[in-house]
């Protein structure tokens, strides 16, 4: 089911977010505090550093490892600062017959293409919708999905929405592509009778802006097949949380953002990064956080993306 | 907040003495905090001298005042129900006497099963349900309230097209209720089916149903709002904290996705919610801990709304 945190601001060390705090993310692989599997599918992030420009390349990393043993992540997170982060430990049935390959961690983000993006959901029979969904889909984004999950086919719909994906795009234009997206999604999944509850909570980000969806098609109506089989998805609503201030810092007996609330810096995750979630706002559902850094600062918006 | 029922408002000596077990006095002075946002709440104050102001903490931000309680009520009563951690921080305004009850010992007093006990959990029911009432209004952007309609009774709905037998444990409704309860409480009430758009509830209207969300999910909307209060999937109440104030409802009530519910109403509701059987304790237990799950989505929803506010201050 994964889960996935962001950041984009001021410089924040790697580790901050990665390892330190009480329900890091990494902690999150095996020990989340509000979603009812293990992350144990590997790791992937991208990160630009302070010193990277607005269409700069970012810093890749991806594993099947085990974040918690791998001395590598440990070693360039407690080094790297990043103006923006977006990571991602994944989570995927425990079955044999799941894909644990290397080319299904996220974040997705294509050779040249500007933008990046991670899931935290899973689409109820995504393999049947793959036929109706590639009309929608331009060829050579196409050629270019690799693995097998239905997120890379949801980063491949939503980067087709867009006439060039290597071009920078005004932040309403990416929003407008998401939003069309979605309503494919919607169309096609009523085109095959899909209405199982699907979660598809996005983080996106070109290093410059952040975006973050709280979203479900067909909320609580869940599998009726097998009752011991349910998934969180399905019953519950996934959680969506952001806070904003300076830096996050240890503080007064615990990590939080310290600093001015408007202040220049957003830190999203599918969970709070520590236990106490005090200073913590829920997204509500059904909507984006839509963030972007220039030399002004941070500016923040909320948009409705109930379709 | 508004005025609520203070919670062991009785004449019943029954329980005033089972009370005198379990209450601890106890006192605090001005300025000094009962409990800190975040903390793990153990369990809640009957507040007989004082007032207590109850504060949200953003980080960059002076806290904010929620609401203020005040003698005869109740302070941290989510607490006596179950183990979470504190949602607000509690600050004495004036040197405060109360009387600390310890969730375990509330629970063994509870659980009981005597008609004292109905009563007691009645009472932490309606005042939770008074804080909740209080929550949504500051949380939401619509203006006033809604015109008051005629007390309407359930609309016309399909039948269920599934068995919900089997999902019962997964439920949150049901899901602390042993099988053989959550089934017979099932039984109590009417199977239905409604379709998402469909209207369950008009703003301004009493009803005299609660319905549990088997499948499907129910959004909640304040009239003229611009976003909902709430957004409730499988397992969740509709309905509960007017009926129990004995309010219209305040907003509308709609399928937001095609939903089975069970519906609660006429004979069945008045018999549960008289508190003569198990079957009724059960209901209002479950009430109770649905209600402090809608608690927590206030709250979570006045944080938010605490922090859009302060920053459109900011820029203004």
């Amino acid at each position: 089911m994964c889960r996935v945190a962001a950041w984009l601001g001021k410089p924040q060390r790697l580790s901050d977010l990665l390892f330190e705090p009480d329900s890091a993310l990494v902690r999150q692989a095996y020990a989340p505090q509000k979603l009812g599997i293990l992350n144990l599918a590997g790791f992937g992030m991208v990160a630009w550093l302070p010193e990277d420009g607005a269409t700069s390349e970012p810093l890749t990393y991806r594993s099947t490892d085990l974040p918690m043993y791998d001395p590598n992540l440990r070693s360039l997170s407690e080094k790297l600062h990043a103006r923006c982060l977006l990571a991602h430990v994944r989570g995927i049935p425990y079955s044999t017959t799941s894909n644990y390959g290397r080319e299904n961690l996220h974040p997705f983000r294509y050779a040249g293409f500007n933008w990046a993006m991670a899931h935290n959901g899973d689409l109820a029979d995504c393999a049947r919708m793959r036929a109706g969904l590639l009309p929608f889909i331009q060829p050579t984004i196409a050629a270019q999905i690799r693995g097998s999950t239905d997120s890379e086919w949801v980063y491949a719909l939503w980067m087709s929405q867009l006439d060039d994906p290597t071009e920078v795009h005004a932040t309403d234009v990416i929003v407008a592509a998401l939003r069309r997206t979605l309503e494919i999604l919607a169309s096609v999944r009523a085109d095959y009778g899909i209405d199982i509850s699907s979660s598809a909570n996005l983080f996106l980000t070109d290093g410059t802006r952040l975006i973050a969806l709280r979203f479900a098609f067909d909320y609580g109506r869940y599998r009726l097949d097998d009752p011991s089989r349910l998934g969180q998805s399905g019953m519950n609503y996934l959680s969506l949380w952001y806070a904003v201030g300076d830096r996050f810092a240890h503080s007064d007996g615990g990590w939080r953002m310290d600093g001015e609330a408007a202040g220049d810096s957003l830190l999203v995750a599918s969970e709070p990064l520590t236990h106490n979630v005090a200073g913590w706002v829920e997204v509500p559902e059904y909507t984006a956080i839509v963030a972007a850094l220039d030399n002004d600062g941070l500016h923040i918006d909320t948009v409705a993306m109930d379709i | 907040m508004g005025d609520r029922p203070h919670v062991f408002d009785t004449q019943s000596a029954a329980v005033l003495q089972e009370l005198d077990l379990v209450a601890q006095p106890c006192s605090v002075a001005a300025g000094d905090l009962l409990f800190v946002q975040g903390d793990p709440a153990d369990g809640a104050w009957l507040i007989d001298e004082g007032t207590v102001q109850l504060e949200m903490d953003i980080p960059g931000r002076a806290p904010t005042i929620i609401a203020t309680v005040r003698p005869g009520d109740l302070l941290g009563e989510p607490a006596l129900m179950r183990t979470a951690n504190r949602s607000l921080s509690a600050r004495a305004t004036h040197d405060v006497v109360a009387q600390f009850i310890d969730r375990r010992d509330f629970q063994a007093l509870l659980y009981g099963l005597r008609p004292a006990s109905f009563r007691l959990l009645k009472r932490v029911a309606q005042s939770t349900a008074a804080y909740l009432a209080d929550a949504l209004a500051m949380t939401t952007d619509a203006q006033g309230r809604p015109p008051d309609c005629p007390p309407t009774e359930a609309g016309p709905r399909g039948p269920c097209d599934f068995d919900p037998r089997p999902f019962l444990g997964v439920l949150p409704f049901f899901a602390d209720l042993g099988p053989r309860d959550a089934d017979a409480l099932l039984g109590e009430g009417t199977l239905c089916s409604a379709h998402r758009g469909e209207t369950l509830v008009s703003a301004g209207c009493k009803t005299r149903s609660v319905w549990v969300v088997l499948r499907g999910a129910v959004e909640v909307m304040p009239p003229g709002a611009s976003q909902r209060s709430s957004l409730l999937g499988p397992g969740h109440a509709v309905g509960v904290h007017p009926l129990l104030l004995d309010q219209p409802a305040p907003s509308h009530v709609r399928i937001r996705e095609s939903a089975a519910l069970v519906e609660y109403t006429g004979d069945a509701l008045h018999r549960l919610l008289a508190g003569e059987t198990r079957a009724s304790f059960k209901f209002m237990d479950a009430l109770t801990r649905d209600l402090l799950r809608s608690l927590d989505r206030a709250n979570r929803g006045l944080a938010r709304a605490t922090l859009s506010r302060s920053l459109a201050a900011d820029a203004e």
